[in-house]
């Protein structure tokens, strides 16, 4: 099938969209799409990937408005049009390759990780299916660039963190587990809005907002933050 | 210029392993570098697991047990005194990832859960779901984190390590978000950076920035390697990309079926039937396809994955990502449909020369090197599944520890200016490049090479061939023009110099494979069909000086095992 693509892309001395037109059987990727324009007819063009299998999370880029992961989403699903741009809210370096030093920051700034004694816990069936969605983010992005409370406050800790954060306030193998909950009033998960934005862009299906439900509903039993706090009239979407 | 104790190149598995290992001594400075974000690299797509002698499912399972399926499945040509060493040390790191927090799957009591792999004589081989890799990797990438002596050199391209014929003293690095060259010195370095199989171009299960890079580097600065020529091919990767679907398919049950729906390994491996080991199983599916026992013809015919009859649940428990990938890329359901597969290049069971298993140190003073790009060997001829993950938690552990203490006792060594400057003189020459050949061209044609004269099965002619044609490649590289002029993000120029290496890579397997005159685990001649113990129970190392390509042969350390007729 022949297709009409539409990139933006964004170079020192060309902000604009590029076109092209080419040819692409029925079961190609988005990444297919564009490993076939770079090699065919535009070297210069800038995009990552990696694994090709939607594991990576290095390929996220934005189709017909879309945040999707190239490498696992079919050309055809878009029709014969498609525009692909840099994901949003985030710094774009060139082209479709956009700054993922912020997520690591993050990661980093807020000490994601367990601390661990040198012996074993054990941890049962139960614990490990809780926290499993939290272990499987792929840190692709694409749920902070979707997050609406994420551009309009500095104070939220946004979907990708707080997902990621999960898994160390409910597994007894981190050691360091009431120090996390007492931080995590820092990430004010509160102030999500469940608008679903990440639930619904989130490429492993993750529910970053159920997750984050849960976060706030721990402060709130815990006491360390009051119910009413959720209510953010100043956030206004 | 910036100034290290340890610089590690690579931040998959094996590179996060030993710089966690290594920043325990907090006076330590470490610099880890890596072409892609550390949590991209390839590690992550390992899905069926790591294998270690816990017993948890069968407790008469041992150490000596998983050495001896080891050796077995290397053909013998693993080195057996290192083989021990690992999988005496499996358990321990294990445990050390479970407290770290690996949500391994687990057994009703709580233990950690194991299942059967292809080529273990017992079910060892411990899991998370079906994204094992995914998870050991962002754990050791958060605890690395946590350690305020690391610095990570993230998008950062390996162009050279700089020595002075003994002891290295330096890495040279590029970029690549701003293409400024810089300089780091230190007293070591670690290669860690991954594996080559994507010499195999159009059918690989790997990464495609898995370029043998820091192989070629080693191999370019006269650091011998090892035993190259023995490359692994997938039985199970989808017919139309490559794209693997993990060994806990046939572990957890899933038959092979050629086109008249027979069970065909029963042929070839009568007990084990699908869980032989790779190389066996690989070779079969592909006799099955030259008999016209195959589905289609040529490069697109297949056989069948049949995973039906694990029902529903088991598949959606057990292999979630297989079924995913399998709907995402071939467009089937296991649960409902025959999954079309075949044979895919996989591993690089060979890579640079470690001289001693408990350091990972290699020939150059201050060089070591751990993970897919070395060869210690523990996987011989032949890897088991699960074996991988293995070797780079323990090696890098160990690895960790002795660089370590070889930066605490050793000083750095004073550079020249013009040492400093190759670096960015080799990019600039590069950001030049004119020419008339076109890239994508010629890493199509290195791929058609490696797989029709240089792949599952190999002979004089085919060997001789490919090795002539990848000399002629090299120089068409040459002549490659660098199209995209920019300094930012210019993954044209990274591209370019991924293909160097990989033609370079790809010409000493040829080289290596040509000389092996026998058949052993992943290398399969067909005018020597036989295993020749008496002329080839050794190791090969490739050297290249002045271009030129040498090879000796070392002897294989045999401490227990006497070699075996290998049947399953
Ligand atoms: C699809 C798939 C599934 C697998 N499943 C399993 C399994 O279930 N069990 C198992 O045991 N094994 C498995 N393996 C094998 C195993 O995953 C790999 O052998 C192992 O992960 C390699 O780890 P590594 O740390 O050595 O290299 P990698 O994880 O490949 O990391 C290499 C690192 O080096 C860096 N690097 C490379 N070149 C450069 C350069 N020029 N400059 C700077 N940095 C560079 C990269 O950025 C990366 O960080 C699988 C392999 C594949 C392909
Ligand atoms: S390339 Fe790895 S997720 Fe797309």
């Amino acid at each position: 099938m022949w297709v009409k693509v539409r990139i933006k892309l964004n170079r020192e001395n060309f902000k604009d969209y590029a076109y092209f037109s080419l040819e692409l059987n029925r079961n190609s990727t988005l990444l297919d799409m564009l490993v076939k324009i770079k090699e065919e007819i535009d070297q210069s063009l800038a995009f990552r990937s990696m694994c090709r299998a939607g594991i990576c999370g290095t390929c996220a880029v934005k189709a017909n408005g879309r945040p999707v992961l190239a490498c696992s989403t079919k050309v055809l699903v878009f029709g014969e049009e498609i525009t692909v741009e840099p994901i949003d809210n985030v710094l774009v370096i060139k082209d479709l390759v956009v700054d993922h030093e912020f997520l690591y920051n993050k990661l980093k700034l807020w000490k994601v990780w367990y601390n661990a004694e040198e012996e074993d816990k054990k941890v049962n069936a139960s614990v490990l299916k809780r926290i499993e969605k939290s272990h499987e983010c792929i840190l692709c992005g694409i749920c902070d660039s979707v997050c609406p409370v994420l551009t309009a406050s500095s104070y939220f800790g946004g979907p990708t963190l707080l997902t990621r954060y999960y898994k160390l306030l409910f597994d007894i193998r981190n050691t360091a587990q009431e120090e996390k909950v007492q931080n995590l009033k820092n990430l004010n998960p509160q102030l999500c809005t469940h608008c679903m934005n990440c639930s619904f862009a989130c490429p492993k299906k993750l529910m970053p907002e159920a997750l984050i439900k849960e976060e706030e509903n721990l402060l709130q039993e815990k006491g360390i933050i009051k119910r009413e706090e959720g209510n953010f009239g100043f956030l206004e979407f | 210029m910036r100034a290290y104790d340890v610089i590690i190149v690579g931040a998959g598995g094996a590179g996060l392993r030993t710089a966690i290992e290594c920043a325990r001594d907090e006076d330590i400075k470490i610099a880890v570098v890596s072409k892609v974000y550390p949590t991209r690299s390839h590690t992550g797509a390992a899905q069926g697991g790591v294998n270690a002698a816990l017993g948890n499912v069968i407790k008469d399972d041992s150490p000596e047990t998983h050495a001896y399926d080891t050796i077995k499945g290397s053909d013998f040509l693993a080195d057996q005194d290192a083989v021990f060493f690992m999988c005496e040390n499996a358990p321990e790191v294990i445990y050390e990832l479970d407290r770290w927090g690996v949500p391994f799957s687990r057994l009703p009591d709580g233990r950690i859960a194991q299942r059967p792999f292809g080529g273990a004589s017992f079910p060892r081989t411990v899991f998370s779901a079906d994204r094992t890799g995914h998870v050991i990797l962002h754990t050791l990438f958060e605890q690395a984190l946590s350690k305020d002596n690391i610095d990570f050199y993230n998008e950062f391209f390996l162009i050279d390590i700089l020595h002075n014929g003994q002891r290295v003293k330096a890495v040279s690095i590029y970029d690549i978000k701003n293409g400024e060259v810089i300089t780091l010195r230190t007293k070591a370095v670690v290669l860690a950076t991954g594996g080559f199989a994507r010499i195999y171009w159009q059918r690989s299960t790997n990464a495609v920035g898995n370029t043998g890079d820091g192989v070629a580097v080693a191999l370019r600065n006269g650091v011998p390697l090892k035993d190259i020529e023995f490359i692994q091919f997938h039985p199970t990767g989808l017919a139309k990309t490559g794209i693997l679907l993990s060994e806990a398919c046939r572990g957890e049950g899933g038959y092979l079926l050629n086109k008249f729906g027979e069970r065909f390994m029963s042929r070839y491996a009568p007990e084990k039937m699908e869980l032989a080991p790779r190389d066996m199983v690989s070779r079969a599916i592909e006799y099955e396809i030259r008999e016209g026992r195959g589905i289609g013809e040529g490069t697109s015919a297949y056989v069948y994955l049949d995973l039906r009859h694990l029902g529903e649940e088991k598949i959606k428990e057990r292999l979630p990502q297989v079924r995913q990938l399998a709907i995402d890329f071939e467009g089937v359901d296991p649960v409902t449909d025959l999954v079309p597969i075949r044979p895919t290049a996989h591993y690089c069971m060979g890579g640079i020369h470690v001289e001693n298993y408990i350091t990972s140190s290699t020939p150059l003073e201050g060089l070591y090197a751990v993970g897919e790009c070395a060869c210690v060997s523990v996987h011989g001829a032949n890897r088991l599944g699960g074996n991988s993950l293995i070797e780079l938690l323990v090696f890098g552990k160990f690895c960790g520890i002795a660089v370590r203490e070889y930066a605490k006792y050793n000083q750095h060594l004073p550079l020249t200016k013009a040492e400093e400057n190759a670096g960015r003189e080799y990019i600039e020459k590069l950001m030049k490049r004119e020419g008339s050949e076109k890239l994508a061209q010629v890493r199509r044609r290195l791929g058609e090479i490696t797989w029709e004269k240089m792949g599952i099965f190999r002979d004089e002619k085919s060997l001789t061939s490919a090795y002539e044609e990848l000399s002629e490649l090299l120089e068409r590289w040459e002549n490659i023009p660098l199209v995209d002029k920019s300094k930012v993000f210019n993954t044209n120029l990274i591209e370019l110099m991924e293909l160097r290496n990989m033609i370079e890579m790809a010409r000493a397997v040829a080289f290596c494979a040509l000389h092996r005159r026998e058949s052993r685990g992943g290398h399969y001649r067909e005018d020597y069909p036989e295993r020749d113990d008496e002329n080839f129970l050794k190791h090969t190392l490739v050297k290249q000086e002045d271009g030129r390509l040498t090879i000796e042969y070392i002897p294989v350390r045999i401490t227990k095992y006497q070699p075996a007729e290998r049947k399953y």
